[in-house]
């Protein structure tokens, strides 16, 4: 039998730094964080700044920049009504890579995850196989974000397997400016041929589903061999 | 397979949401006689017709939603954060 | 008998195969149906009727044929004439005993006129104690395959959402022109076509439209925006535009269902031959022009011998050449536009000569009839469209369609390849421009369909419903009975209720009942469509069947070390560990750990805290200290209770509230519900944290010194640590660690709430860190016991949804001097009430007697006092112990009241004077 080739692969990311935002849409805070409802920005940073809803973000980062993330945030919300809170703890986070990602994404979300409709930079949340998710179409390279902390050593540069990016130091982080990161809305083939572009997604749920996320990710992935890097 | 417009998401699947009940407005509970509190408590219009509803986008954006549904159609005329106060 | 080469074959005669028919081997070539494998075998009856048991063959050598429904292998209903032959497959016959050739079965016939339509209704009813045995009889008959057993392998069923701008439902020619174009138009489509390849009439129409055919579906393929589903059956649209394709041969897939939301749906199903309706029109032999036509031209079979051909139109006459070329004896071409007829089909068991109009008799073994067309509009008036009858074209026609649905080809009308192409491409257009991309805005040709002669039913009675065995007889029968709208006579017949669901017989029977009504065909009007389209399996509809699964961060611990499972909610939780007594008795005496991270958790940040937990909860907040712990009763507006759990003050703004694990989703939606709608205004955020800590309580009187040797930060004296109060810390070298000092369990308890990644280190560290002091995990069956040991309610146990605060006892937490809260009214209205039941400790006399949770509580044999709402046997007391709800006239300490058991046995139980057996002044927990 010929050997069934990877076209999309997964990543458990749930120790990542995750740090929960409450606050006014119109106050000072927002006005910094400056992500509208409904996309993913890479501040300068370090961090994945994602609206999740018009009064509420969610800093995603390396694992080990929960507590300064914490603090620099809390400082922008100084003198007003706001909540920082650390839930690193709360949620897992995988990492869905691949060519076909958006194909077994799509056996178990009723989102339309073609370019127009969710392009690169988009989250949204809604029911992944039943259960609530937060969904954040993350394409950027390099630098994107998986497991581990800051501090790692890179494992060699910008590798083409997907799942083996790190977060390191010294990428070039502030070289992905936001335009970038608004992604090629507007850019897509004429007819849908995007489905041959490799393609990343975030997917956050309650930590107490991470088994079954994992679970319900490896049995729509097991049409395109997907396998846990 | 019914799609609700959430003001916040955009259309989404039913599935997605909770219908928490008929909108009423709770009266003074330290005026309100017996029989008003139940008739708040347990009443409803139920109308064959335009009704005022409050939804919970529960798998979604997390907002409770008022919304104003034909029953028998199941068209939607209005539909607005509940946070955004005003009688209406 | 197998033809020689045929131009548009689908047969592959270099892959032979071989698959059994009722046991006998048969050869078949890759391409093949089980139908046409047969027939090529020469065999000719392929099944029987369902209440007649009459022989049947093929009528119309596809996917809607009544006559071939098999058993393959395991699978029931299969239609034989459209699954294709895979190498060793088996196929039967269903719902014949012993066999197809000799079916008994059919003495049924005997029994005809017991059996006339209705019969269900009137007969096999009385005497009533003999229906057990009717039923059981009838069982014998009732059609269909046998359902495969529970250890045969289950099938793989997936799903799948798609969003294409413009979903195309059927593959013909004009289906695909409306595919090409709106593809070129920059839209996605989504062409479904229930065959293995596209192509509708153009695969078996002759060479011409093979030529038509090849450049067409290299058209489809190179074009960059299609995705084609063969294999795959549009099977309705459903509210909100949510259109269901089932599809078929997937590699390593049973089925798939695809839900798509189209933004434009283009109907292009084509048309169905209809029958005749004479008598002898089921017999073996008799088929539509289309059958022969795909037998000769798709398989290379040739149908028959001797043939006579009753047409009404071109395409019979058409037929009539193909069956001339494949080597059929065309013996009498009949027809109907010279005022030709055919009034019988003769022949017992297959077909033997057709008796015509003029009297003359044409022996022969195959009559083919091509008397008109069916425009399936089922799909279309699923959406909301509307369809008519046109008198002189012999068909119903769509005529209003909604928004978002439009329709080409041989369903809206006729017309040369050309104009079908030319319709399908204009319409695709317009598809692509209505779901915002930008087409040239050509207008959209008519299509009309061609003038034909109304031709249903013919001077005898004949079937109209072959699945459902209904004939013109019966169609009558109903009529006279009162029975004259087509709803009720579709009902009260099962006319169009078989598999083919109306898309052979439901035009023919609509015409027989408009003439034996009197009224006309447009008057009679038609049953109402519904999906599924085709036949579904329960299988495509389940999916993969996800069932969420919640677990803690000490699951695997657990599942490792032998706990028995509780599945509660979505969680699994580990019951026990083999012995729950003895795990009772290590709390009691020593120190036990339980997980009890389903506990919901949520941190309130914001100075209006006080003023949401005064609103929600029965007791006062606003004296909290920092550092202080209270336990907080929640109510709804009708004074029931709704939740518990204990809230501690972290800080000056920030507090962790808990709820009960079964309550903890509700609990977080009323939080967010009475600050989004009623307290905009308030400055209090609520966060969720019942899955970002793991819970561990530890109880017992050593948990203090096991707790001690494990956390940094905390004084855990008496005097610096009471009970009820939380302090922050690390613990086995965790940081951010909340722990407070509560007492479900009745024990000096301490409860860990661990950030969650650090969960499994804790609960590994407390159990090697305490070995000397005996620690022992225990489970929420043995929590269960503590906890009634000690008189604890449980929300939803020891209440139910009439249970109002002052009946559960809960007196003392009620603090009605608030200007308002939650439930105030209500519970003002009934502290002034009598009559209230009253929540007791119970003991049953027998010590031994465990009553059985919701066992009632009787006085005499009329009134029912109460009921058992907690009941276990105590380690601790070594006796039984319960809670329970009574009358207030029996509620006086040391009343003797009786159980009814669900066995009937009534026993005597004691009213004890507090709720809690075991150490009723609390001195254990405040040590």
């Amino acid at each position: 039998m010929a050997e069934v080739s990877v076209e999309v692969s997964a990543t458990d990311c749930t120790d990542l730094a995750k740090v929960l935002v409450r606050a006014d849409p119109g106050g000072a805070l927002a006005a910094a964080l400056d992500v509208p409802f409904g996309r993913a920005v890479r501040d300068g940073n370090d961090a994945l700044v994602v609206r999740t809803a018009p009064d509420a973000w969610l800093l995603l980062a390396a694992a080990d920049l929960a507590t300064p993330l914490v603090r620099r945030v809390e400082a922008l919300g100084a003198g007003e009504f706001a909540s920082v809170v650390d839930v690193t703890h709360g949620h897992a986070l995988a990492r869905l890579t691949g060519t076909t990602a958006a194909v077994v994404l799509a056996k178990l979300c009723a989102i339309d995850l073609a370019d127009p409709a969710t392009p690169d930079g988009n989250t949204f949340r809604s029911l992944v196989a039943g259960v609530a998710v937060t969904v954040v179409r993350d394409d950027a390279r390099p630098g994107r974000l998986t497991a581990g902390s800051a501090g790692a050593t890179p494992a060699g540069g910008r590798d083409a397997r997907p799942g083996r990016l790190t977060v390191s130091p010294t990428a070039s982080l502030a070289s992905l400016d936001r335009s970038d990161a608004l992604g090629s809305a507007g850019a897509t083939p004429a007819g849908g041929r995007d489905a041959e572009r490799e393609r990343s997604y975030l997917l956050l749920c309650d930590r107490s589903y991470r088994q079954y996320l994992r679970d319900v990710l490896t049995d729509a992935g097991e049409e395109f061999g997907l396998a846990w890097t | 397979m019914v799609l609700l417009p959430c003001p916040h998401c955009g259309p989404r699947d039913a599935a997605e949401f909770g219908y928490v009940g008929e909108r009423a407005a709770r009266p003074d509970p330290g005026a309100a006689t017996p029989q008003q509190w139940r008739g708040y408590l347990y009443l409803r219009r139920n109308p064959a017709g335009w009704a005022d509803e409050l939804w919970l986008h529960r798998a979604g954006c997390g907002r409770y939603l008022a919304m104003s549904r034909h029953t028998v159609t199941g068209d939607i005329r209005a539909v607005r954060d509940a946070a955004t106060g005003g009688a209406d | 008998m197998r033809l020689d080469g045929q131009p548009g074959e689908v047969i592959h005669r270099g892959t032979p195969l071989t698959f059994t028919w009722n046991g006998r081997p048969y050869p078949a070539f890759a391409g093949d149906t089980i139908g046409s494998a047969l027939a090529a075998a020469g065999e000719r009856v392929f099944s029987r009727s369902l209440k007649y048991h009459r022989p049947r063959g093929l009528l119309t050598a596809d996917g809607n044929d009544p006559g071939c429904l098999v058993q393959v292998d395991g699978e029931p209903n299969v239609r034989g004439a459209h699954r294709r032959v895979s190498a060793g497959m088996a196929v039967t016959a269903q719902g014949v005993w012993p066999s197809l050739r000799f079916d008994l079965k059919a003495l049924n016939r005997l029994a005809g006129p017991a059996l006339s339509t209705g019969f269900y209704y009137k007969t096999f009813i009385r005497p009533r104690r003999l229906w057990p045995y009717y039923e059981r009889v009838l069982r014998r008959f009732s059609p269909g395959g046998r359902v495969p057993s529970p250890s045969s392998p289950a099938g793989r069923y997936e799903h799948r959402y798609a969003h294409p701008d413009v979903l195309v439902a059927g593959g013909g020619p004009a289906g695909m022109a409306a595919a090409l174009a709106a593809a070129e138009a920059g839209a996605r489509v989504m062409l479904v076509d229930d065959q293995p390849a596209l192509g509708g009439h153009l695969r078996w129409g002759g060479p011409d439209g093979l030529a038509a055919l090849a450049q067409l579906r290299a058209a489809v393929a190179a074009a960059g925006g299609i995705e084609v589903l063969t294999d795959s059956v549009v099977t309705g649209q459903y509210e909100g535009g949510l259109v269901a394709v089932v599809q078929h041969g997937l590699p390593g897939l049973t089925e798939r269902l695809v839900k798509a939301r189209p933004r434009q749906l283009v109907a292009a199903a084509g048309l169905i031959e209809r029958p005749y309706v004479i008598a002898g029109n089921d017999l073996p032999g008799v088929m539509l022009s289309t059958a022969v036509r795909r037998l000769i031209n798709l398989y290379a079979v040739r149908p028959g011998a001797r043939a006579v051909v009753f047409t009404a139109n071109d395409d019979g006459t058409a037929a009539a050449a193909d069956l001339a070329r494949a080597g059929v004896d065309v013996r009498r071409v009949v027809d109907a536009r010279d005022g030709g007829d055919i009034v019988r089909v003769r022949g017992r068991g297959g077909v033997r000569a057709v008796e015509c109009g003029d009297g003359s008799v044409v022996r022969c073994d195959l009559l083919v009839t091509a008397v008109g067309w069916t425009a399936p509009t089922g799909l279309l008036t699923m959406t909301g469209g509307r369809a008519a009858y046109r008198a002189g074209a012999a068909r119903f026609v769509p005529t209003e369609l909604p928004d978002g649905v439009l329709a080409t080809g041989g369903l809206v009308g006729d017309g040369t390849l050309a104009e079908l192409i030319g319709h399908g491409r204009a319409v695709g257009q317009a598809a692509a421009r209505r779901a915002g991309r930008t087409a040239p805005a050509s207008p959209v040709p008519d299509l009309v369909p061609a003038p034909h002669p109304e031709l249903f039913a013919g001077r005898t009675n004949g079937f109209v419903d072959f699945t459902e065995d209904v004939s013109t007889k019966d169609l009558a029968a109903a009529v006279a009975e009162g029975y004259d709208s087509i709803e009720l006579v579709k009902r009260y017949t099962t006319a169009t209720m078989g598999p083919t669901q109306g898309k052979l017989e439901a035009v023919n029977t609509i015409a027989v009942v408009a003439a034996a009504t009197g009224r006309g065909i447009p008057e009679t009007g038609t049953t109402t469509a519904r999906p599924p389209y085709a036949p579904v399996s329960l299988g495509a509809l389940a999916g993969r069947n996800y069932q969420p699964v919640r677990r803690s961060p000490m699951h695997d611990w657990h599942v490792a070390h032998g706990a028995t499972p509780l599945v509660a909610g979505a969680w699994i939780r580990p019951d026990h560990y083999g012995d729950p007594a003895g795990e009772v008795r290590a709390v009691r005496q020593g120190v036990g750990i339980i997980d009890v991270t389903p506990l919901g958790k949520f941190e309130l940040r914001g100075p209006h805290i006080p003023d949401l937990l005064e609103l929600l909860y029965v007791n006062r907040w606003r004296k909290l200290a920092v550092g202080a712990v209270r336990y907080g009763v929640m109510c709804t507006e009708d004074g029931v209770v709704f939740d518990d759990g204990v809230t501690g003050r972290l800080g000056e703004h920030r507090y962790l509230l808990t709820a009960t694990s079964s309550g903890a989703e509700a609990v977080g939606e009323w939080l967010e519900r009475w600050l989004q709608t009623e307290r905009a205004h308030w400055r209090v955020h609520v966060v969720p944290m019942t899955d970002a800590y793991a819970s561990i309580n530890v109880a017992g009187p050593r948990s203090r010194e096991l707790v001690r040797r494990l956390t940094t930060g905390i004084d855990l004296s008496p005097e610096a640590f009471p009970y009820m109060r939380v302090r922050l810390g690390e613990v086995a070298g965790v940081p951010d660690c909340v722990v407070w000092r509560i007492g479900f369990t009745g024990e000096l308890s301490y409860e860990l709430h661990v950030p969650a990644g650090n969960g499994l280190r804790v609960w590994e560290a407390l159990l090697a860190t305490g070995v000397d002091l005996g620690v022992r995990p225990f489970g929420v069956e043995a929590q269960r016991i503590l906890r009634l040991e000690k008189g604890h309610l449980v929300v939803g146990q020891d209440t139910d949804g009439l249970t109002q605060a002052y009946s559960a006892g809960l007196d003392w937490a009620i603090k009605m001097d608030k200007d308002d809260f939650v439930g105030k009214p209500e519970l003002a209205w009934q502290r002034v009430r009598d009559g209230q039941v009253v929540l007791v400790g119970l003991q049953p006399a027998d010590p031994e007697l465990v009553p059985p949770e919701s066992s009632q509580l009787v006085e005499g044999d009329r009134r029912i006092v109460g009921r058992i709402t907690s009941s276990r046997f105590s380690p601790t007391l070594d006796r039984s112990i319960a809670l329970g709800f009574v009358a207030p006239d029996l509620a006086e300490p040391g009343t003797v009241v009786t159980m009814l058991l669900p066995d009937g046995r009534r026993l005597p139980a004691r009213v004890m004077p507090q709720l809690a057996h075991v150490d009723p002044e609390g001195k254990r927990l405040h040590g």
